[in-house]
Protein backbone atom coordinates (compact mmCIF):
# COMPACT_ATOMS: atom_id res chain seq x y z
CA UNK A 1 0.00 0.00 0.00
CA UNK A 2 0.95 3.58 -1.09
CA UNK A 3 0.09 6.20 0.60
CA UNK A 4 1.09 10.03 -0.07
CA UNK A 5 0.22 12.83 2.53
CA UNK A 6 0.29 16.53 1.74
CA UNK A 7 2.99 15.90 -1.31
CA UNK A 8 4.45 19.64 -2.08
CA UNK A 9 6.90 20.80 -4.30
CA UNK A 10 7.27 24.47 -5.45
CA UNK A 11 9.57 26.02 -7.80
CA UNK A 12 10.13 29.50 -7.18
CA UNK A 13 6.97 31.22 -6.65
CA UNK A 14 4.76 28.48 -8.36
CA UNK A 15 3.93 25.34 -6.85
CA UNK A 16 4.33 22.03 -8.96
CA UNK A 17 2.48 19.62 -6.79
CA UNK A 18 0.42 21.26 -4.26
CA UNK A 19 -0.80 18.99 -1.34
CA UNK A 20 -1.79 15.92 -3.11
CA UNK A 21 -2.85 13.03 -1.01
CA UNK A 22 -4.13 9.81 -2.20
CA UNK A 23 -3.27 6.24 -1.71
CA UNK A 24 -2.29 3.12 -4.04
CA UNK A 25 -4.00 0.03 -2.97
CA UNK A 26 -2.15 -3.58 -3.71
CA UNK A 27 -4.13 -5.77 -6.32
CA UNK A 28 -5.52 -3.04 -8.83
CA UNK A 29 -3.33 -0.90 -11.48
CA UNK A 30 -3.43 2.60 -10.40
CA UNK A 31 -3.46 5.20 -12.85
CA UNK A 32 -1.74 8.81 -12.85
CA UNK A 33 -3.54 11.18 -15.05
CA UNK A 34 -2.97 14.68 -15.64
CA UNK A 35 -1.95 17.29 -18.72
CA UNK A 36 1.18 18.15 -19.60
CA UNK A 37 2.70 20.03 -16.87
CA UNK A 38 0.01 18.74 -14.47
CA UNK A 39 3.11 17.51 -11.71
CA UNK A 40 3.03 13.95 -12.38
CA UNK A 41 6.65 13.10 -12.63
CA UNK A 42 7.67 15.65 -9.90
CA UNK A 43 5.37 13.56 -7.75
CA UNK A 44 6.50 10.52 -8.53
CA UNK A 45 10.09 11.81 -7.33
CA UNK A 46 8.83 12.79 -4.68
CA UNK A 47 7.62 9.72 -3.80
CA UNK A 48 10.83 8.23 -4.36
CA UNK A 49 12.92 10.63 -2.26
CA UNK A 50 14.74 11.90 -5.32
CA UNK A 51 13.07 15.21 -4.97
CA UNK A 52 12.81 17.48 -1.83
CA UNK A 53 9.65 18.95 -1.03
CA UNK A 54 6.60 18.86 1.43
CA UNK A 55 4.74 15.92 2.31
CA UNK A 56 5.68 12.29 2.76
CA UNK A 57 4.89 9.17 0.72
CA UNK A 58 5.07 5.60 2.89
CA UNK A 59 5.53 2.32 1.00
CA UNK A 60 3.43 0.07 3.75
CA UNK A 61 4.18 2.06 6.63
CA UNK A 62 7.87 3.45 5.35
CA UNK A 63 9.47 6.26 3.61
CA UNK A 64 11.61 4.96 0.34
CA UNK A 65 15.01 6.09 2.04
CA UNK A 66 13.80 3.96 4.83
CA UNK A 67 14.26 0.85 3.70
CA UNK A 68 17.44 -1.46 3.44
CA UNK A 69 17.38 -3.05 -0.26
CA UNK A 70 14.60 -0.81 -2.21
CA UNK A 71 15.04 -2.91 -5.51
CA UNK A 72 13.54 -5.96 -3.46
CA UNK A 73 10.28 -4.05 -2.47
CA UNK A 74 9.79 -0.87 -5.20
CA UNK A 75 10.40 -0.98 -8.94
CA UNK A 76 10.62 2.50 -10.47
CA UNK A 77 10.79 3.41 -14.52
CA UNK A 78 11.26 7.21 -14.57
CA UNK A 79 12.69 7.93 -17.78
CA UNK A 80 13.17 5.77 -20.58
CA UNK A 81 16.86 5.76 -22.08
CA UNK A 82 18.54 5.89 -18.56
CA UNK A 83 22.01 3.97 -19.34
CA UNK A 84 25.16 5.23 -19.96
CA UNK A 85 25.55 4.25 -24.01
CA UNK A 86 28.51 1.69 -24.44
CA UNK A 87 27.56 0.12 -20.87
CA UNK A 88 25.57 -3.52 -22.18
CA UNK A 89 22.64 -3.84 -21.11
CA UNK A 90 23.14 -6.79 -18.66
CA UNK A 91 26.39 -4.76 -17.02
CA UNK A 92 23.53 -2.25 -16.47
CA UNK A 93 21.24 -4.65 -14.58
CA UNK A 94 24.63 -6.29 -12.60
CA UNK A 95 25.33 -2.65 -11.72
CA UNK A 96 21.93 -2.15 -10.29
CA UNK A 97 21.47 -5.89 -8.95
CA UNK A 98 24.82 -5.47 -6.90
CA UNK A 99 23.34 -2.21 -5.23
CA UNK A 100 21.04 -4.31 -3.57
CA UNK A 101 22.42 -7.86 -3.44
CA UNK A 102 20.71 -9.27 -5.54
CA UNK A 103 22.08 -12.24 -7.69
CA UNK A 104 23.58 -12.04 -11.00
CA UNK A 105 21.82 -14.47 -12.60
CA UNK A 106 18.45 -12.44 -11.91
CA UNK A 107 20.28 -10.06 -14.59
CA UNK A 108 19.48 -12.55 -17.50
CA UNK A 109 15.74 -13.53 -16.10
CA UNK A 110 14.76 -10.38 -16.28
CA UNK A 111 15.89 -9.76 -19.24
CA UNK A 112 14.18 -12.47 -20.84
CA UNK A 113 10.64 -11.08 -19.22
CA UNK A 114 11.35 -8.32 -21.01
CA UNK A 115 12.47 -9.88 -24.28
CA UNK A 116 16.05 -8.32 -24.50
CA UNK A 117 17.90 -11.17 -24.12
CA UNK A 118 19.15 -10.68 -27.99
CA UNK A 119 21.03 -7.61 -27.01
CA UNK A 120 21.98 -8.34 -23.35
CA UNK A 121 25.70 -7.77 -24.33
CA UNK A 122 25.14 -5.13 -26.98
CA UNK A 123 25.98 -1.44 -26.59
CA UNK A 124 22.49 0.27 -25.62
CA UNK A 125 23.63 3.29 -27.66
CA UNK A 126 21.50 2.12 -30.48
CA UNK A 127 18.50 1.14 -28.17
CA UNK A 128 15.07 2.37 -29.68
CA UNK A 129 12.79 4.40 -27.13
CA UNK A 130 10.66 1.10 -27.11
CA UNK A 131 13.98 -0.97 -26.32
CA UNK A 132 15.35 1.80 -23.64
CA UNK A 133 11.47 1.28 -21.73
CA UNK A 134 11.88 -2.37 -21.53
CA UNK A 135 15.77 -2.15 -20.35
CA UNK A 136 13.89 0.02 -17.53
CA UNK A 137 11.39 -2.23 -17.09
CA UNK A 138 13.83 -5.36 -16.39
CA UNK A 139 15.88 -2.72 -14.49
CA UNK A 140 12.36 -2.01 -12.47
CA UNK A 141 11.70 -5.72 -11.87
CA UNK A 142 15.36 -6.77 -10.60
CA UNK A 143 14.05 -7.50 -7.45
CA UNK A 144 10.93 -8.92 -7.79
CA UNK A 145 9.43 -6.26 -6.03
CA UNK A 146 6.02 -5.73 -4.40
CA UNK A 147 5.26 -2.56 -6.30
CA UNK A 148 5.77 -0.68 -9.21
CA UNK A 149 5.92 2.81 -9.83
CA UNK A 150 5.95 4.06 -13.36
CA UNK A 151 6.20 7.23 -15.48
CA UNK A 152 4.88 6.47 -19.22
CA UNK A 153 6.08 2.99 -19.25
CA UNK A 154 4.75 2.68 -22.97
CA UNK A 155 6.21 5.55 -24.27
CA UNK A 156 7.97 4.15 -27.50
CA UNK A 157 6.59 0.96 -27.36
CA UNK A 158 4.84 -0.63 -30.45
CA UNK A 159 1.22 -1.68 -30.76
CA UNK A 160 3.19 -5.30 -29.56
CA UNK A 161 4.89 -3.41 -26.77
CA UNK A 162 1.72 -1.69 -25.64
CA UNK A 163 -0.15 -5.02 -25.44
CA UNK A 164 2.35 -6.93 -23.66
CA UNK A 165 2.74 -4.12 -20.98
CA UNK A 166 -0.62 -4.46 -20.64
CA UNK A 167 -1.21 -7.83 -20.10
CA UNK A 168 2.07 -7.72 -18.08
CA UNK A 169 0.90 -4.94 -14.95
CA UNK A 170 -2.42 -6.54 -15.27
CA UNK A 171 -1.33 -9.77 -14.33
CA UNK A 172 1.29 -8.47 -11.87
CA UNK A 173 -1.34 -6.64 -9.69
CA UNK A 174 -3.84 -9.54 -10.03
CA UNK A 175 -1.04 -11.68 -8.06
CA UNK A 176 -1.93 -8.72 -5.03
CA UNK A 177 0.68 -6.66 -5.88
CA UNK A 178 0.98 -3.04 -6.52
CA UNK A 179 0.99 -0.60 -9.33
CA UNK A 180 0.98 2.48 -10.07
CA UNK A 181 1.95 4.32 -13.46
CA UNK A 182 1.27 7.19 -15.22
CA UNK A 183 0.85 7.30 -19.09
CA UNK A 184 -0.95 10.33 -21.71
CA UNK A 185 -2.52 7.25 -23.82
CA UNK A 186 -5.87 7.67 -22.49
CA UNK A 187 -7.08 4.61 -24.87
CA UNK A 188 -4.51 2.69 -22.96
CA UNK A 189 -5.24 3.43 -19.09
CA UNK A 190 -8.65 2.96 -20.16
CA UNK A 191 -7.66 -1.05 -20.67
CA UNK A 192 -5.43 -1.26 -18.20
CA UNK A 193 -5.84 0.83 -15.11
CA UNK A 194 -8.27 -0.31 -12.32
CA UNK A 195 -8.26 2.94 -9.83
CA UNK A 196 -6.91 6.18 -10.97
CA UNK A 197 -5.63 9.34 -9.56
CA UNK A 198 -6.43 12.65 -11.39
CA UNK A 199 -4.40 15.60 -10.74
CA UNK A 200 -3.94 19.23 -13.10
CA UNK A 201 -1.35 21.74 -11.52
CA UNK A 202 0.01 19.79 -9.45
CA UNK A 203 -4.08 19.32 -7.36
CA UNK A 204 -5.90 16.53 -6.96
CA UNK A 205 -8.66 16.80 -9.61
CA UNK A 206 -10.06 13.20 -8.62
CA UNK A 207 -9.07 9.46 -7.41
CA UNK A 208 -10.80 6.49 -7.21
CA UNK A 209 -12.13 3.67 -9.72
CA UNK A 210 -12.42 3.94 -13.11
CA UNK A 211 -15.97 4.20 -14.20
CA UNK A 212 -17.05 6.48 -11.31
CA UNK A 213 -14.18 9.13 -12.38
CA UNK A 214 -16.21 8.63 -15.86
CA UNK A 215 -19.31 8.61 -14.66
CA UNK A 216 -18.59 12.08 -12.50
CA UNK A 217 -16.63 13.64 -15.52
CA UNK A 218 -19.58 12.93 -18.46
CA UNK A 219 -22.84 13.19 -18.99
CA UNK A 220 -24.99 10.11 -19.97
CA UNK A 221 -26.53 11.18 -23.29
CA UNK A 222 -29.87 9.80 -25.15
CA UNK A 223 -29.79 9.25 -28.56
CA UNK A 224 -32.97 9.16 -30.56
CA UNK A 225 -34.01 8.64 -34.14
CA UNK A 226 -38.16 9.04 -35.39
CA UNK A 227 -39.97 9.96 -38.02
CA UNK A 228 -41.65 12.73 -35.92
CA UNK A 229 -38.24 13.78 -34.26
CA UNK A 230 -38.90 17.36 -34.50
CA UNK A 231 -42.21 17.17 -32.40
CA UNK A 232 -40.56 14.71 -30.05
CA UNK A 233 -37.59 17.07 -29.14
CA UNK A 234 -39.99 19.98 -28.71
CA UNK A 235 -42.42 17.86 -26.00
CA UNK A 236 -39.04 16.84 -24.36
CA UNK A 237 -38.22 20.50 -23.87
CA UNK A 238 -37.56 21.86 -20.17
CA UNK A 239 -35.14 22.97 -17.71
CA UNK A 240 -31.93 21.26 -17.97
CA UNK A 241 -32.56 19.37 -21.33
CA UNK A 242 -30.32 20.58 -24.19
CA UNK A 243 -30.10 19.10 -27.71
CA UNK A 244 -26.43 18.50 -29.91
CA UNK A 245 -27.31 18.33 -33.21
CA UNK A 246 -26.82 15.39 -35.14
CA UNK A 247 -26.33 15.56 -39.21
CA UNK A 248 -27.72 11.77 -39.63
CA UNK A 249 -31.39 12.44 -38.32
CA UNK A 250 -30.79 11.94 -35.41
CA UNK A 251 -30.75 13.82 -31.76
CA UNK A 252 -28.64 13.33 -28.93
CA UNK A 253 -30.26 15.01 -25.53
CA UNK A 254 -28.06 15.80 -22.18
CA UNK A 255 -30.69 16.41 -19.09
CA UNK A 256 -33.33 13.56 -20.08
CA UNK A 257 -33.17 9.63 -19.54
CA UNK A 258 -33.85 7.06 -21.89
CA UNK A 259 -36.84 6.37 -19.94
CA UNK A 260 -38.05 9.56 -19.99
CA UNK A 261 -37.73 9.64 -23.83
CA UNK A 262 -39.57 6.58 -24.33
CA UNK A 263 -42.66 6.95 -21.84
CA UNK A 264 -42.86 10.38 -23.48
CA UNK A 265 -42.71 9.04 -27.44
CA UNK A 266 -45.21 6.28 -26.23
CA UNK A 267 -47.60 9.28 -24.57
CA UNK A 268 -47.84 10.61 -28.06
CA UNK A 269 -47.88 7.78 -30.27
CA UNK A 270 -44.67 8.74 -31.86
CA UNK A 271 -42.92 5.84 -33.29
CA UNK A 272 -38.97 5.23 -32.57
CA UNK A 273 -36.39 4.45 -34.40
CA UNK A 274 -33.92 4.38 -32.28
CA UNK A 275 -33.41 4.83 -28.55
CA UNK A 276 -29.98 4.75 -27.15
CA UNK A 277 -27.56 6.15 -24.48
CA UNK A 278 -24.01 7.21 -25.19
CA UNK A 279 -21.30 6.92 -22.65
CA UNK A 280 -18.77 9.06 -22.65
CA UNK A 281 -15.17 7.55 -22.73
CA UNK A 282 -12.75 7.83 -20.64
CA UNK A 283 -10.93 10.59 -22.72
CA UNK A 284 -14.04 12.63 -22.66
CA UNK A 285 -14.23 12.40 -18.74
CA UNK A 286 -10.44 12.95 -18.62
CA UNK A 287 -10.86 16.00 -20.92
CA UNK A 288 -14.14 17.50 -18.66
CA UNK A 289 -12.25 17.24 -15.73
CA UNK A 290 -8.60 18.55 -16.54
CA UNK A 291 -9.71 20.84 -18.92
CA UNK A 292 -9.64 23.93 -16.40
CA UNK A 293 -6.63 22.79 -15.37
CA UNK A 294 -4.39 22.26 -18.45
CA UNK A 295 -1.28 23.87 -17.94
CA UNK A 296 -0.10 24.05 -21.85
CA UNK A 297 -3.09 24.11 -24.29
CA UNK A 298 -2.73 24.23 -28.08
CA UNK A 299 -5.02 26.28 -30.18
CA UNK A 300 -8.16 24.42 -32.38
CA UNK A 301 -7.54 23.69 -35.34
CA UNK A 302 -8.26 26.30 -37.77
CA UNK A 303 -8.29 28.75 -34.57
CA UNK A 304 -4.79 31.67 -34.73
CA UNK A 305 -4.58 30.68 -38.50
CA UNK A 306 -4.79 33.52 -40.91
CA UNK A 307 -4.71 32.97 -44.73
CA UNK B 1 27.91 0.96 2.91
CA UNK B 2 29.35 -2.18 1.20
CA UNK B 3 26.57 -2.18 -1.42
CA UNK B 4 27.22 1.33 -2.40
CA UNK B 5 30.82 -0.06 -3.18
CA UNK B 6 29.91 -2.98 -5.01
CA UNK B 7 27.35 -1.38 -7.21
CA UNK B 8 30.53 2.00 -7.54
CA UNK B 9 33.06 -0.85 -8.43
CA UNK B 10 30.30 -2.34 -11.07
CA UNK B 11 30.04 0.88 -12.27
CA UNK B 12 33.30 1.91 -12.90
CA UNK B 13 34.81 -1.37 -13.98
CA UNK B 14 31.92 -1.71 -17.21
CA UNK B 15 32.88 1.64 -18.93
CA UNK B 16 35.56 2.29 -21.45
CA UNK B 17 36.91 5.23 -20.47
CA UNK B 18 38.25 3.79 -17.37
CA UNK B 19 40.86 1.37 -18.96
CA UNK B 20 41.67 3.94 -21.78
CA UNK B 21 41.93 6.72 -18.85
CA UNK B 22 44.37 4.09 -16.78
CA UNK B 23 46.03 2.54 -19.63
CA UNK B 24 46.63 6.04 -20.59
CA UNK B 25 48.09 6.89 -16.95
CA UNK B 26 50.37 4.37 -16.92
CA UNK B 27 51.52 4.25 -20.56
CA UNK B 28 52.20 7.98 -20.76
CA UNK B 29 54.35 8.48 -18.03
CA UNK B 30 55.94 4.53 -19.41
CA UNK B 31 57.10 6.32 -22.68
CA UNK B 32 58.40 9.05 -21.46
CA UNK B 33 60.53 7.15 -18.49
CA UNK B 34 61.98 5.43 -21.51
CA UNK B 35 62.34 8.40 -24.18
CA UNK B 36 64.34 9.83 -21.40
CA UNK B 37 66.10 7.13 -19.55
CA UNK B 38 67.33 5.68 -23.30
CA UNK B 39 68.40 9.59 -24.33
CA UNK B 40 70.61 10.00 -20.96
CA UNK B 41 71.80 6.33 -20.49
CA UNK B 42 75.54 7.65 -21.12
CA UNK B 43 75.24 10.21 -18.57
CA UNK B 44 75.69 10.70 -14.82
CA UNK B 45 71.98 11.12 -13.99
CA UNK B 46 71.54 11.96 -10.60
CA UNK B 47 69.66 9.75 -7.87
CA UNK B 48 66.92 12.53 -7.47
CA UNK B 49 66.25 13.45 -11.44
CA UNK B 50 66.15 9.62 -11.98
CA UNK B 51 63.16 9.63 -8.81
CA UNK B 52 61.57 13.06 -10.50
CA UNK B 53 61.25 10.67 -13.83
CA UNK B 54 59.89 7.60 -11.52
CA UNK B 55 57.60 10.46 -10.37
CA UNK B 56 56.32 11.03 -14.18
CA UNK B 57 58.24 14.36 -13.35
CA UNK B 58 54.77 15.77 -11.96
CA UNK B 59 56.86 18.11 -9.65
CA UNK B 60 58.71 20.12 -12.20
CA UNK B 61 55.67 19.69 -15.56
CA UNK B 62 52.77 22.37 -14.72
CA UNK B 63 50.52 19.45 -16.14
CA UNK B 64 50.92 16.52 -13.91
CA UNK B 65 49.54 14.11 -16.57
CA UNK B 66 48.55 10.88 -14.55
CA UNK B 67 46.78 13.08 -11.80
CA UNK B 68 45.05 15.26 -14.61
CA UNK B 69 44.09 11.41 -15.63
CA UNK B 70 43.17 10.45 -12.25
CA UNK B 71 41.01 13.24 -11.63
CA UNK B 72 39.07 12.78 -15.02
CA UNK B 73 37.95 9.36 -13.97
CA UNK B 74 36.61 10.89 -11.00
CA UNK B 75 34.86 13.34 -13.39
CA UNK B 76 33.22 11.04 -14.68
CA UNK B 77 32.35 8.73 -11.93
CA UNK B 78 29.60 11.36 -11.10
CA UNK B 79 29.29 13.14 -14.30
CA UNK B 80 28.41 9.79 -16.89
CA UNK B 81 25.67 9.68 -14.18
CA UNK B 82 23.85 13.11 -14.75
CA UNK B 83 24.65 13.09 -18.15
CA UNK B 84 23.01 9.63 -19.18
CA UNK B 85 20.64 9.41 -16.68
CA UNK B 86 21.91 7.35 -14.26
CA UNK B 87 22.04 9.06 -11.59
CA UNK B 88 18.28 8.71 -10.10
CA UNK B 89 18.04 4.76 -10.95
CA UNK B 90 21.18 4.67 -9.03
CA UNK B 91 19.62 6.45 -5.93
CA UNK B 92 16.20 3.67 -6.46
CA UNK B 93 18.54 1.36 -5.66
CA UNK B 94 20.51 3.38 -3.21
CA UNK B 95 19.25 5.95 -1.46
CA UNK B 96 21.39 6.92 1.19
CA UNK B 97 23.38 9.43 -0.70
CA UNK B 98 26.26 9.55 1.62
CA UNK B 99 26.92 6.23 1.16
CA UNK B 100 26.95 6.77 -2.78
CA UNK B 101 29.07 9.69 -2.55
CA UNK B 102 31.51 8.21 -0.03
CA UNK B 103 31.52 4.90 -2.51
CA UNK B 104 32.38 6.91 -5.42
CA UNK B 105 35.26 8.78 -3.58
CA UNK B 106 36.55 5.54 -1.75
CA UNK B 107 36.48 3.29 -5.19
CA UNK B 108 38.17 6.10 -6.88
CA UNK B 109 40.65 7.27 -4.39
CA UNK B 110 41.56 3.19 -4.05
CA UNK B 111 41.94 3.15 -7.46
CA UNK B 112 43.92 6.26 -7.93
CA UNK B 113 46.02 4.84 -4.90
CA UNK B 114 46.42 1.59 -7.31
CA UNK B 115 47.16 3.00 -10.29
CA UNK B 116 50.53 5.30 -8.43
CA UNK B 117 51.76 2.02 -7.30
CA UNK B 118 51.55 0.66 -11.01
CA UNK B 119 53.29 3.79 -12.23
CA UNK B 120 56.14 3.47 -9.92
CA UNK B 121 56.50 0.19 -10.35
CA UNK B 122 57.15 0.39 -14.38
CA UNK B 123 58.99 3.36 -14.40
CA UNK B 124 61.24 1.88 -11.43
CA UNK B 125 61.83 -1.12 -13.38
CA UNK B 126 62.36 0.94 -16.49
CA UNK B 127 64.58 3.04 -14.90
CA UNK B 128 66.46 0.35 -13.03
CA UNK B 129 66.91 -1.61 -16.80
CA UNK B 130 68.24 1.22 -18.50
CA UNK B 131 70.08 2.89 -14.97
CA UNK B 132 70.67 0.31 -12.79
CA UNK B 133 69.31 0.43 -9.32
CA UNK B 134 69.86 4.02 -8.09
CA UNK B 135 70.90 4.81 -5.04
CA UNK B 136 67.47 7.06 -3.75
CA UNK B 137 67.98 9.77 -0.78
CA UNK B 138 65.65 10.11 1.94
CA UNK B 139 63.74 13.24 -0.44
CA UNK B 140 63.50 10.80 -3.34
CA UNK B 141 61.75 8.44 -1.37
CA UNK B 142 59.73 10.27 -0.06
CA UNK B 143 58.52 11.93 -3.18
CA UNK B 144 57.35 8.32 -4.22
CA UNK B 145 54.58 8.38 -1.69
CA UNK B 146 53.97 11.73 -2.54
CA UNK B 147 53.21 11.13 -5.86
CA UNK B 148 50.87 8.24 -4.76
CA UNK B 149 49.04 11.00 -1.99
CA UNK B 150 49.07 13.74 -4.99
CA UNK B 151 47.49 10.97 -7.31
CA UNK B 152 44.34 9.93 -5.05
CA UNK B 153 43.90 13.31 -3.98
CA UNK B 154 43.46 14.71 -7.47
CA UNK B 155 41.27 11.44 -8.21
CA UNK B 156 39.04 12.86 -5.23
CA UNK B 157 38.99 16.32 -6.49
CA UNK B 158 37.57 15.29 -9.79
CA UNK B 159 34.75 13.42 -7.85
CA UNK B 160 34.19 16.09 -5.34
CA UNK B 161 34.39 19.10 -8.13
CA UNK B 162 31.38 16.90 -10.28
CA UNK B 163 29.21 16.28 -7.33
CA UNK B 164 29.83 20.11 -6.38
CA UNK B 165 28.76 21.62 -9.70
CA UNK B 166 27.06 18.57 -11.87
CA UNK B 167 28.90 19.81 -15.07
CA UNK B 168 31.39 17.79 -16.77
CA UNK B 169 32.02 20.38 -18.89
CA UNK B 170 32.84 22.75 -16.88
CA UNK B 171 34.77 20.79 -14.63
CA UNK B 172 37.40 19.14 -17.46
CA UNK B 173 38.44 22.01 -18.47
CA UNK B 174 39.51 23.28 -15.24
CA UNK B 175 41.54 20.04 -14.34
CA UNK B 176 43.71 21.79 -17.11
CA UNK B 177 43.16 25.45 -16.88
CA UNK B 178 44.05 25.56 -12.83
CA UNK B 179 47.16 24.22 -12.68
CA UNK B 180 48.09 24.78 -16.09
CA UNK B 181 47.09 28.57 -16.71
CA UNK B 182 45.52 30.36 -13.63
CA UNK B 183 47.97 28.96 -10.90
CA UNK B 184 51.42 30.07 -13.11
CA UNK B 185 49.65 33.74 -13.79
CA UNK B 186 48.46 34.27 -9.97
CA UNK B 187 52.71 33.09 -9.45
CA UNK B 188 54.14 35.20 -12.38
CA UNK B 189 51.97 38.39 -11.22
CA UNK B 190 54.38 39.57 -8.23
CA UNK B 191 57.01 39.43 -10.63
CA UNK B 192 55.57 41.49 -13.11
CA UNK B 193 53.40 43.87 -10.96
CA UNK B 194 55.73 45.56 -8.45
CA UNK B 195 52.85 46.74 -5.70
CA UNK B 196 52.14 42.82 -5.94
CA UNK B 197 55.90 41.67 -4.62
CA UNK B 198 54.33 40.92 -1.05
CA UNK B 199 52.04 39.05 -2.08
CA UNK B 200 54.91 36.59 -3.22
CA UNK B 201 55.27 34.32 -0.66
CA UNK B 202 51.55 33.33 -1.04
CA UNK B 203 52.10 31.70 -4.02
CA UNK B 204 53.28 29.03 -2.08
CA UNK B 205 49.92 28.29 -0.89
CA UNK B 206 47.96 27.76 -4.56
CA UNK B 207 46.72 24.38 -4.28
CA UNK B 208 48.04 22.73 -7.34
CA UNK B 209 51.55 24.37 -7.06
CA UNK B 210 51.78 22.90 -3.37
CA UNK B 211 49.90 19.88 -4.37
CA UNK B 212 52.90 19.28 -7.18
CA UNK B 213 55.64 19.58 -4.53
CA UNK B 214 54.53 16.56 -3.04
CA UNK B 215 56.12 14.58 -5.35
CA UNK B 216 59.61 16.62 -5.18
CA UNK B 217 62.49 14.54 -5.45
CA UNK B 218 64.39 17.48 -3.93
CA UNK B 219 64.91 18.95 -0.53
CA UNK B 220 64.13 22.64 -1.96
CA UNK B 221 64.73 23.59 1.91
CA UNK B 222 67.93 22.06 1.82
CA UNK B 223 69.07 23.63 -1.24
CA UNK B 224 67.92 27.01 -0.19
CA UNK B 225 69.88 26.81 3.40
CA UNK B 226 72.96 25.71 1.14
CA UNK B 227 73.06 27.94 -1.78
CA UNK B 228 70.68 30.74 -0.07
CA UNK B 229 67.38 32.13 -2.20
CA UNK B 230 66.18 35.63 -2.54
CA UNK B 231 62.48 33.89 -2.28
CA UNK B 232 60.76 32.74 0.75
CA UNK B 233 61.67 29.56 2.17
CA UNK B 234 59.77 26.46 0.31
CA UNK B 235 57.08 24.52 2.06
CA UNK B 236 57.58 21.40 3.32
CA UNK B 237 56.26 18.36 1.69
CA UNK B 238 53.69 17.91 4.89
CA UNK B 239 53.28 21.40 4.53
CA UNK B 240 52.71 20.94 0.73
CA UNK B 241 50.57 18.35 1.31
CA UNK B 242 48.11 19.84 3.85
CA UNK B 243 47.65 22.84 1.62
CA UNK B 244 46.68 20.48 -1.27
CA UNK B 245 44.35 18.78 1.02
CA UNK B 246 42.84 21.48 2.80
CA UNK B 247 41.50 22.32 -0.70
CA UNK B 248 40.30 19.06 -1.36
CA UNK B 249 38.10 19.22 1.81
CA UNK B 250 37.44 23.07 1.32
CA UNK B 251 35.92 21.41 -1.82
CA UNK B 252 34.72 18.26 -0.60
CA UNK B 253 32.37 20.10 2.23
CA UNK B 254 29.49 22.03 -0.05
CA UNK B 255 29.56 19.43 -2.35
CA UNK B 256 28.59 16.71 -0.01
CA UNK B 257 26.35 18.80 1.41
CA UNK B 258 24.44 19.66 -2.03
CA UNK B 259 24.79 16.20 -3.09
CA UNK B 260 22.19 15.89 0.19
CA UNK B 261 20.15 18.91 -0.25
CA UNK B 262 19.30 18.80 -4.01
CA UNK B 263 17.21 16.94 -6.46
CA UNK B 264 18.28 14.56 -8.18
Amino acid sequence: MITAQNLRKVYGNKAAVDGLSFEVRPGAVTGFLGPNGAGKSTTMRLMLDLDHGGGETLFDGRRFRQIHHPLREIGSVLEAKAFHPTRSARNHLRMLAAANDIPAQRCDDVLEIVGLTQVAKGKPKSFSLGMGQRLGLAAALLGDPHTLILDEPANGLDPQGIHWLRDFLKSFAASGRTVFVSSHLLSEMALMADELVVIGRGRMIDSGPVQQFVERFSTVQVVVRSPRLAELVELLRGPGVTEQPSGDGAAILDGVTREQVGDLAAAHGIALHELSTRTASLEQAFLEATGAASEYRASAVGEGVHS
Amino acid sequence: MRDALRFEWVRLTTVRSTYWLLGMAVLFPALLTLLIGLVTRNEDVTPELLAGLITSGVAFFPLPLPAVLLGILGVLAVGHEYRHGTMRPALTALPNRSALAAAKLIVIAATSLVTALVILLVDYALIALIHGVPDFGGAAVASFAGFVVLLVLWGVLGVEATLLTRLTALVLPLLFVLPLVIEPVLRGLPFLIPALEPLQPASRFLPFTAGAQLAQPMDLAAVADEFGSAGPQPLSRAANGAVFAAFIALVLAPAWLLFEKRDA
